[in-house]
């Protein structure tokens, strides 16, 4: 049965269809939560706030609309929230642009990584450490992606942003984690 | 290029949702719904008593207005004499409606309509309210 087919049963009052989808999107959800909060806790708090809004606001999901990305939107919109609560999102001025688009899209796509990345066991710990310099939306994005294989559409649509907004997160992500992985593991300090 | 970058996100782990809290989601689901429930029994459960109240003087009202207008009389006939309220039927249905009091009626149809409507609407209520609240204990 699809998320759509589960969500018009979970709106009709159907708790088991609603636990379905609960089961289907639970671990991803706190991992996307996990991306804006970075700590266990608040990603519990995230996760649940956002089903519970997820089955309360039910009756606006209509028909012939992707249940994923909706599910996505309400929970960046809880993270972001949670953010503000707790006055933690002190986020640098590059990071935090979406109004500098046109810089963003002068930059090139990063170049593919050298083999050693792949081949050395540092990699996972440097790209966990690159990964806390980016604005919570760029790790949300590149998670996404790459861990829930998310096209850039789904992403716009979940982020509630323009799909160039997007695409140009996703490539300035990618620019500031490639140096930071590669420098490392050519012993140079890193930038 | 997104190969090569998918390839090296994979080398992080993907977290798992700590085990309890789709539990905890579903507790939370259930209490809300509780005092949803609480709240429509209540709503409900005072529409009918505001609907029974406004009937008493709403069905004097009615009655005193059948006698003033006449109604009553022109309806006995109907029954004592039907020969002639048939033989002049057009005239005399006129004279019924005519005489009926109708603010009255509509009044008295309109609270009749919310009581059986708010009634049905409570028992089912409060029926939810108990599936809900046994589902909350068990939970708990």
């Amino acid at each position: 049965m699809t998320d759509e087919q589960l969500a018009e049963q979970a709106k009709e009052g159907d708790e088991s269809a609603f636990k379905q989808l609960m089961d289907r999107y639970m671990d991803a959800i706190y991992g996307f939560a996990l991306q804006y909060a970075r700590n266990e806790e608040d990603a519990k708090d995230i996760a649940q706030d956002s089903f519970f809004k997820t089955w309360k606001h039910l009756r606006r999901f209509t028909k012939g609309r992707a249940f994923k990305p909706w599910l996505y939107a309400i929970a960046r919109n809880t993270a972001l929230d949670h953010l503000k609560k707790k006055k933690a999102a002190v986020f640098s001025d590059l990071d935090d642009s979406e109004n500098d688009i046109s810089f963003a899209d002068t930059l090139k796509d990063p170049e593919p990584l050298p083999p050693a990345v792949f081949e050395n066991t540092e990699t996972a710990q440097l790209l966990e450490e690159s990964m806390e310099m980016l604005h919570p939306d760029h790790r949300a994005v590149l998670i996404l992606h790459y861990h829930q294989e998310m096209t850039f559409e789904e992403i716009a649509t979940a982020m509630e942003k323009p799909m160039n907004t997007v695409k140009s997160w996703h490539r300035r992500a990618l620019a500031r984690i490639r140096p930071h992985i590669t420098n490392r593991l050519s012993g140079d300090a890193p930038k | 290029m997104t190969t090569s970058y998918k390839q090296l996100f994979s080398k992080i782990s993907r977290p798992q949702a700590p085990a309890r809290l789709s539990g905890a989601v579903m507790l939370r689901i259930e209490t809300y719904e509780v005092r949803r429930l609480r709240i429509r029994t209540a709503v409900h459960g005072a529409l009918v008593l505001a609907a029974l109240i406004l009937c008493v003087p709403v069905a004097n009202y009615i009655v005193a207005a059948v006698a003033q207008s006449g109604f009553g009389t022109y309806l006995s006939v109907a029954f004592s004499d039907s020969g002639f309220a048939l033989s002049h039927f057009k005239d005399f249905a006129l004279t019924l409606a005519d005489t009926l009091p109708v603010t009255g009626t509509i009044a008295f149809l309109a609270i009749a309509l919310i009581f059986t409507n708010s009634l049905g609407r409570m028992f089912r209520s409060i029926s939810s309210l108990s599936m809900h609240r046994r589902e909350v204990a068990r939970m708990i």
